[in-house]
This record gives structure tokens, C-alpha cells and sequence, in this order.
């Protein structure tokens, strides 16, 4: 990623703590809509973190998980969240993003039983199922989305970038 | 595929040839200890399986430096051998196995097969056929159809050799087998070796990154020295700089008469380039301050002829006022020249009056040297007169002149020398000073002419004041040298104003560009060879995941399959070690399953593990008890249909061997069953107690020139 992406996405780490996971969501969530999105939903809370309508038609649940040590775990719920969306005809994806300088965004597709719940899992072994097409359409727009949205206030950060998504004619915010 | 017979040439005890039938349903080689019995079970496992089970590797310690061949008497050519007759469903096979008497310890050992149309097949096409007729490979064989009685207790006391025995009990060998092959391709250091790579990446980038901050942090401090506040570094400074450079440039060009081309301040190399040669350009090429030399060298030379003319001019007048303060106090040359003339007649006046009184005296002398030769002391030599006391008289008239009269003379001759002298000196002084004057005179004269020269005027020219002229020359051209100065050292101001704006213009221009470089992103993806990079790590990502997911994949269905097999493996295990142990304790395969992979222990019927507490005899019973089970299920699946016991007694007390013996009784079954073992309560009991079809083999003492040696064979 660009270093002043990266440069601002660790201080937001180290500002936002416990909150940063959600802050990148919302960013990634940004960048969807900043590549075109026909229709976005956002949570917060419960159930799956985006479900994006791209701009191709093509229907996708996403979750989302942040890789302070490079390693992620999913836990079963996030996964029976995912295969629950198969059935609704959206298309799975892990979105995974490490903290190192050279990390960008990893958006895997998920293969039902490829992934056990509650295991340790490298973002290397995540490679293995990227959508490169993905990835390369919302990469600029998730550096633009951060250089843009990350001078937020020291409380209500969420609410600061949920005014932000509220702003796309295509975001619903759950 | 059951074996029906083996022959044995020169192998281990066995040196002649012998053949033992292998058909009957349980063959028993009975024998003391060392009369051949482990050798012949030995025999099938090199038949098969060649060098490997001579081998500590083996999996069978004992097995170190185990020496192949019979030692026999020297110049026996004949090689070892062993042949395996074998039954299968296409019919009889002969496997056969060589080593030449002369082989090499790393020698191979040359295989025949013989298959039922009777052809031969030699070294890798017979091995080959091993492998595709379904033979057990060595690892299968030696832990599902051969008790060996050095290995027997490791069977159950080593917990990986129990758990690969268990598994393989169950069935699973293909299943572990898959496993190792993923496994052992160790797809997390694969993970790990990529992340390794990506770190050194991640490193190296940041390394990259913080290269130009530095250089940021170091030209700020420069820029801190030169007065140029954080604020000022800015390309709009940048620009007002350029701006200011050019227009003095200008300004400056115009004063000094230069025709250069100035860039458009506008464009930032163009005045780069140009700013780097102003100074040296407007040092070297000025018109105007041209003739500032030639005018400072003029100057120069009409101060150095000036100051020459004056102090020639200075000597001269000094030369002549001493010139007519001399004529004044000591007269003129006429009056000099007088004087020295008058000092010399009364020189010469003394002198004369001096040398008459010599004359006088020398006549007065000879005189009275007259008288005194003539002894006539009062007559005169000359005239004759008698004068008395004349020679008195001319002593004292000598006396006197040769010292009062002559010292009065002699003083004035001195007196009159001294004067004349005196008068030269004067006179000679006099004539100095005129010289003095007249080369004194000379010099000035030189010196004017010289000033002339350089004014370049001459005697025609209406200049009588020379020096005049020349000081009046010398301030024009003072004043012209003041004024071309004024003129350098406004051009030197320039300059050095120009060099400090440009040594702040090159500060902001290089932060400028070291700020961009520091703020520039890490964007490799427009990289062809950072996609291509990127896409060989997600192809091994893709390899290591596969290679997880097929490892999980086989984990699981071993699981299962563990999982499905064990209620029978269990019921098989049981009855066996209940026949040998002939009581009704539980001993039971557990199935151990964890994310990390899957093994397997014997345990009791609470579930505890079962051989921390069983004795010697219980462990060896145990071993047999796993051997028949799993003999008994390999034999059900078509594979080897025989089970090989070498002394499987070892422990075991007389019920135990009676139980032993219903055990190999009921084993026999499935499987033929090669027991080999000493004279006692198994050998009796399988000779008289059991039903099934048996060939009794005993054999007689082994000897140095014999070796092994069969003494009966009965079948029953």
C-alpha cells in the first residue's frame, strides 16, 4: 500500500485500539462504493459485515478481518454467516488485511469446508483463493478512502465514517 | 498369495541347500537355540525385500552389521541364495534372490521372478512385479506378518511403532501412507518460507521509505543553518526565488554590458542549469569592467615613475643646495685651486731651506774631518788661516744646526705639508660635490624622460611640468578605477546574492524533490515482475493450501475409517489376547483424534492406557495378540497369507503357551502360520493338541562343516 496509507491506517491502530477492525470496515466499504457499487449493506454488530452488489451485477457477502500478526481465525458464526449467504445467492469472500507496509487487501473466496472454523490461518494460506480482479478494483479507491477519511475525531469515529458511507446513494447502514 | 516353499543355499546358519514346504496350514521348525530357525525366517524377508532388513534401518536394531553369508571354507564360489515359491491366483512364482560369494558390502543383490507362464524377470522388472503383485513392502510385512522375537516388545512399548501398528491393524496403511506423502511436504513451512520472503520485503520497502525521509530531516537542519524556516520550503519560495535570481541576473547583466541569454525563471531546470554558471559567467565576461586592469596597471606604473621622479628629484636638490653651501663657506674651485698652489711654493720654500742646513752641516763635517786629518785643529784646511779652536768651534756649529736649526726647519716643512693637504682636501671635496650634483642632475633628467615615456608625450610637446602631468594623469585615472571598482564590487554583491538565493533555491528544489520521494507510495502493482511475483506466491499459497486441505481431507477420512474399523479390529484383538493370556481382560484400540493429526493406543477397558501396566509375558502376548489380528485381517483382504513367529514364546508361562497355541490354532485359519520356536509346552501342543493340517520340521545341531540341518520332517 502507499506509505501514507499505511502511515495513517497505524495511527489510526494505535488511536482506535479495539475499534480499528470496524474503522477499516467502514473504509473498505468506502472504497466498494467509491469503485461503483450498486447497492452496499454495512453492519456493524451482527450478521455479515458487507454485502456488496457490484457494479458487474455480481453479488457478494464479505468478512472482513484485520491481521495485526498476520494470522486471522474465523470463527464458526462468521462462517455459517457466509454459507448461509450462498444459499441468498451471494458469492462468499474473506476480506483480510494485514499491517505491513506491503500488504494490500486480500479478498478470498470462500470454498465451503476449505476453511475450519476457529484455526489459526497465515494471510499467506488466504492467497490461495484472492480475487485479483477484486482486489485490483477497489485498491485505489480504499487508499483514496483513507487519505480522505481517516482525520476523524477522537470519539464517535464509527459514526464519523458511517456519515461518510450514509453519503453514497447506495449504502444502507445496518 | 500364500507361500508354499522356500530354499535356503549359504544364508546366515544354512549352508547346504534345503527346501522346506511352507503349504501346510501351520509349519513348525522346532530346534534348540543357534540351529538355524531365525535364519529360515529370516530367508523370506531377504527374498523379498534384499538389503534393507540387513540394515539397522530395518526398524529391527539387532539387525546392525548382520553378516549375510555362511562362512565357509575358502574358494567356495557358489553364491548365497534363496528361493520363495509363491501361490498366487494366476499360479506358481518363483522369487529368487542372489549374492555372488565375491559381492561387495554395497553390492545389490540380484532378483529373479518366475512367473507361472515361466518367464524371468530380472532386477527392476522384477521388483517391479512385487510391487504390482500386491507384496507387502517391508514396513507392512514386518509389523503385520512377522513376529520377530528381538522386536516383539518394541511392537507395544514404543509409542510410534504401537500407533503406525494400530493404524496399519486398522487398515489404514493407504491412509497414513497419503498422509506421510502430504504431510512430509510440509505445506506451513512452505507458509512460512513465503511470509519469511514478504517480511525481508516488507524490511527492505521500509529501508527504501526511510532513506529520503532522512535525507528530509538532514536538509532541514541544512536549511535551519541558512536561516530557511520549515515554512519557507515551499514551492511558491521556490518560485519567488527563481523570480528574484533572474531579475538581478538581469540588472546586473545590463551594468556590466553582458549579452547572455537569461532563462525564463518559469522553468526550473532551464534555471538550474543557469544558475550554477552565473557567477563564473559574470566574473569572466563583462565588457565594462574590461579596462579595470589595464587601468589599475596604468596606475601603477605612473605611481612607481612618480614617486621614482621625486626622490631623484629629492637627492638632486639636496646634492646642489650642499653644491652651493660649499662654494659659500670654502670658496669657489678658482679660489680652491689657489690656495693648494700657494701651499705648495711654501711647501717647496721649506723644503729647500731644510735640505741647504743638511748641506751646511755635511760641509762643516767634512771639515772638521779636514782638520782632524791634518791634525792641524786651529788652521783651515782651505785658506790655511790659523783660527784657533776652530774644530771647537765647527763641533759646535754642527751640533747646533744638526738639532735646534733643523728641528725649526723640519717643523715648518710639516706645517707648510699639512697645509697644502689641507687646501687638496678642500678642493677635492669640492669637485665631489659637483659631480654628485651633475650625476644627480643626470638622474632626474632620466627619470622626466622616463614620465614622458609614459604619458607618451615628447620634448616637442608644450609640457614643461612633466611630474605635473603625471599627477594629474594619475587622478584621471584614479578616478576612472573608482568608478569601475564601485562597478566590480556591486558585480561581486550581486554575485554572492545570487550564490546565497541559489544555495536556498537548491535547499527547497532538493527538499522539494526529497519531500515527494518521501511522501511516494509503494505502489508495485504497475510492476510487470511484482504481479508475476505475486502471482507465483498465490500459486504456492494454492499448492500449500491444497496440500492442507488434502491433509485435512486425508485426517478425516482416517478418522472415519478409524472410527468405522475399530469395533472389529477390537473384537479380533481381544480374542486373541484372551486366547493367550486365557483370561477375559479388555484390551482395546483407541482412536485418538486432534487437529494436529490422528493416533492410536492400546488402552484397558476404562480407557487408560494399557501397557504402562502390563508385565513382560502380557506385553509379549499382547504383541501377538495385534500380529494375529492384523495377520487375520490382511489375510481377508487376499493380501500375504502368511504369518511368521520367530520364538514367540519368550515370557510366556505353560497356560500362556497353550493359549499361545489355540491362538496360532485359530490364526490359521485366515493364514498359513511359520512358527519357529525351542521344545516345550507350544512345540508339543502344536504337535499333538492341534487340528489343523501341520508340518512338523525339526532340526539337528548345527555344525562348523554342515551348518544348519534338518534331522525330521513329518506332516500331520
Amino acid at each position: 500500500m502507499k506509505h501514507e496509507v499505511y502511515r495513517r491506517l497505524n495511527e489510526l491502530s494505535e488511536v482506535s485500539d479495539k475499534e480499528y477492525g470496524k474503522l477499516v470496515q467502514k473504509l473498505l466499504a468506502i472504497a466498494f462504493c467509491k469503485a461503483g457499487a450498486v447497492r452496499l449493506v454495512e453492519r456493524s454488530t451482527q450478521g455479515i459485515d458487507l454485502e456488496v452488489t457490484l457494479p458487474d451485477e455480481r453479488q457478494i457477502a464479505v468478512e472482513v478481518k484485520t491481521a495485526q500478526d498476520q494470522t486471522v481465525k474465523f470463527g464458526k458464526k462468521d462462517l455459517d454467516g457466509l454459507a448461509s449467504q450462498i444459499e441468498a445467492g451471494l458469492e462468499p469472500y474473506f476480506a483480510a488485511l494485514g499491517s505491513q507496509l506491503l500488504d494490500e487487501w486480500i479478498l478470498a473466496r470462500y470454498d465451503i469446508g476449505e476453511i475450519k472454523p476457529n484455526q489459526q490461518y497465515r494471510l499467506t494460506q488466504l492467497r490461495a483463493y484472492r480475487d485479483t480482479e477484486l482486489e485490483d478494483s477497489i485498491r485505489e479507491h480504499f487508499d483514496e478512502a483513507v487519505i480522505e477519511c481517516t482525520n476523524l475525531p477522537d470519539t464517535n469515529r464509527q459514526a464519523a465514517l458511517d456519515e461518510v458511507l450514509r453519503s453514497f446513494s447506495c449504502v444502507s447502514v445496518a | 498369495m500364500k507361500p508354499t516353499a522356500i530354499t535356503v543355499s549359504r544364508f546366515r546358519g544354512w549352508k547346504d541347500e534345503h527346501r522346506f514346504a511352507l503349504d501346510a496350514s501351520i509349519t513348525s521348525i522346532i530346534a534348540d537355540n543357534g540351529r538355524g530357525k531365525s535364519s529360515l525366517l529370516n530367508a523370506i524377508e531377504w527374498c523379498l525385500y534384499g538389503a534393507v532388513v540387513t540394515k539397522k534401518d530395518s526398524g529391527i536394531d539387532e539387525r546392525q552389521d548382520w553378516e549375510l553369508r555362511t562362512r565357509t571354507e575358502k574358494g567356495d564360489a557358489k553364491p548365497t541364495c534363496v528361493e520363495l515359491e509363491l501361490d498366487i491366483a494366476e499360479g506358481l512364482v518363483k522369487i529368487r534372490r542372489e549374492r555372488a560369494a565375491a559381492a561387495k558390502a554395497r553390492e545389490a543383490d540380484p532378483l529373479t521372478v518366475e512367473d507361472p507362464n515361466g518367464d524371468v524377470l530380472f532386477g527392476e522388472a522384477a521388483e517391479s512385479w512385487l510391487i504390482e503383485a500386491g507384496i507387502p513392502d517391508w514396513e507392512t510385512y514386518r509389523r503385520a506378518h512377522c513376529f520377530h522375537q528381538e522386536a516383539a516388545r518394541q511392537r507395544v512399548v514404543s509409542t510410534n511403532e504401537r500407533s503406525a501398528i494400530l493404524a496399519a491393524l486398522l487398515g489404514l496403511d493407504d491412509d497414513l501412507a497419503l498422509r506421510d506423502t502430504i504431510e512430509s511436504n510440509q505445506p506451513s513451512k512452505l507458509f512460512a518460507g513465503i511470509d519469511k520472503t514478504l517480511d525481508a520485503l516488507n524490511d527492505e520497502a521500509h529501508r527504501v521509505l526511510d532513506l529520503p525521509r532522512q535525507r528530509l530531516g538532514e536538509l532541514e537542519r541544512q536549511a535551519a543553518e541558512i536561516g530557511l524556516e520549515s515554512s519557507q520550503l515551499s514551492e511558491s519560495n521556490a518560485k519567488s526565488i527563481r523570480s528574484q535570481l533572474v531579475a538581478r541576473a538581469r540588472d546586473l547583466a545590463d551594468r556590466l554590458s553582458l549579452t547572455t541569454d537569461l532563462p525564463d525563471e518559469n522553468d526550473t531546470v532551464a534555471v538550474r542549469t543557469w544558475a550554477s554558471k552565473w557567477p563564473a559567467t559574470a566574473r569572466s565576461e563583462s565588457p565594462a569592467l574590461a579596462s579595470l586592469d589595464g587601468h589599475r596597471r596604468q596606475a601603477s606604473q605612473l605611481d612607481l615613475h612618480i614617486a621614482k621622479y621625486e626622490e631623484e628629484d629629492g637627492a638632486w636638490q639636496e646634492t646642489r643646495s650642499k653644491l652651493q653651501q660649499e662654494r659659500q663657506t670654502g670658496g669657489d674651485e678658482a679660489q680652491r685651486d689657489a690656495a693648494v698652489t700657494t701651499a705648495e711654493t711654501n711647501l717647496s720654500g721649506a723644503t729647500n731651506a731644510l735640505q741647504q742646513n743638511n748641506a751646511t752641516v755635511k760641509l762643516l763635517v767634512d771639515a772638521k774631518s779636514a782638520i782632524k786629518a791634518a791634525s792641524r785643529s786651529d788652521e783651515c784646511p782651505v785658506c790655511e788661516t790659523s783660527v784657533p779652536g776652530l774644530e771647537e768651534r765647527l763641533e759646535t756649529t754642527i751640533e747646533r744646526l744638526r738639532s735646534d736649526e733643523f728641528q725649526a726647519l723640519q717643523a715648518a716643512e710639516g706645517d707648510t705639508r699639512t697645509a697644502l693637504e689641507s687646501a687638496e682636501s678642500a678642493r677635492d671635496a669640492l669637485q665631489k660635490l659637483v659631480r654628485d650634483e651633475a650625476t644627480a642632475r643626470g638622474r632626474v633628467e632620466e627619470q622626466r624622460n622616463k614620465l614622458r615615456e609614459v604619458l607618451d608625450i615628447d620634448e616637442s610637446t608644450a609640457v614643461h611640468d612633466v611630474l605635473a602631468e603625471a599627477k594629474k594623469r594619475r587622478e584621471k585615472v584614479g578616478t576612472e578605477i573608482t568608478k569601475l571598482e564601485g562597478l566590480a564590487s556591486d558585480r561581486d554583491q550581486s554575485i554572492q546574492d545570487h550564490q546565497t538565493n541559489w544555495g536556498r533555491l537548491d535547499l527547497i528544489e532538493k527538499w522539494l524533490s526529497a519531500s515527494e520521494k518521501a511522501e511516494s507510495s509503494i505502489d508495485l502493482s504497475a510492476l510487470h515482475e511484482w504481479s508475476e511475483f505475486n502471482e507465483s506466491l498465490d500459486e504456492l499459497a494454492g499448492f500449500g493450501a491444497d496440500l492442507a486441505f488434502l491433509g485435512g481431507l486425508a485426517r478425516d477420512v482416517q478418522a472415519e475409517r478409524s472410527t468405522a474399523r475399530a469395533a472389529e479390529v477390537n473384537k479380533a484383538l481381544g480374542k486373541y489376547y484372551s486366547l493367550i493370556t486365557q483370561d477375559d481382560t479388555a484390551v482395546l484400540v483407541n482412536v485418538h483424534t486432534t487437529p494436529q493429526g490422528i493416533s492410536y493406543d492400546l488402552v484397558d477397558a476404562s480407557e487408560l492406557p494399557a501397557v504402562p501396566v502390563l508385565n513382560q509375558a502380557a506385553i509379549n502376548a499382547l504383541s501377538l495378540a495385534v500380529l494375529f489380528a492384523q495377520s487375520e485381517a490382511q489375510a481377508s483382504v487376499n493380501s500375504w497369507e502368511l504369518v511368521a513367529l520367530d520364538d514367540p514364546v519368550q515370557s510366556l508361562d505353560s497356560e500362556k503357551q497353550k493359549g499361545l497355541s489355540q491362538a496360532i490354532e485359530e490364526l490359521a485359519d485366515s493364514c498359513s502360520v511359520l512358527v519357529a520356536t525351542v521344545p516345550g509346552q507350544l512345540s508339543e501342543r502344536i504337535q499333538d493338541y492341534v487340528s489343523k493340517q501341520r508340518h512338523i520340521v525339526t532340526l539337528g545341531p548345527w555344525s562348523q562343516s554342515d551348518g544348519a540341518s534338518i534331522e525330521s520332517e513329518v506332516d500331520q
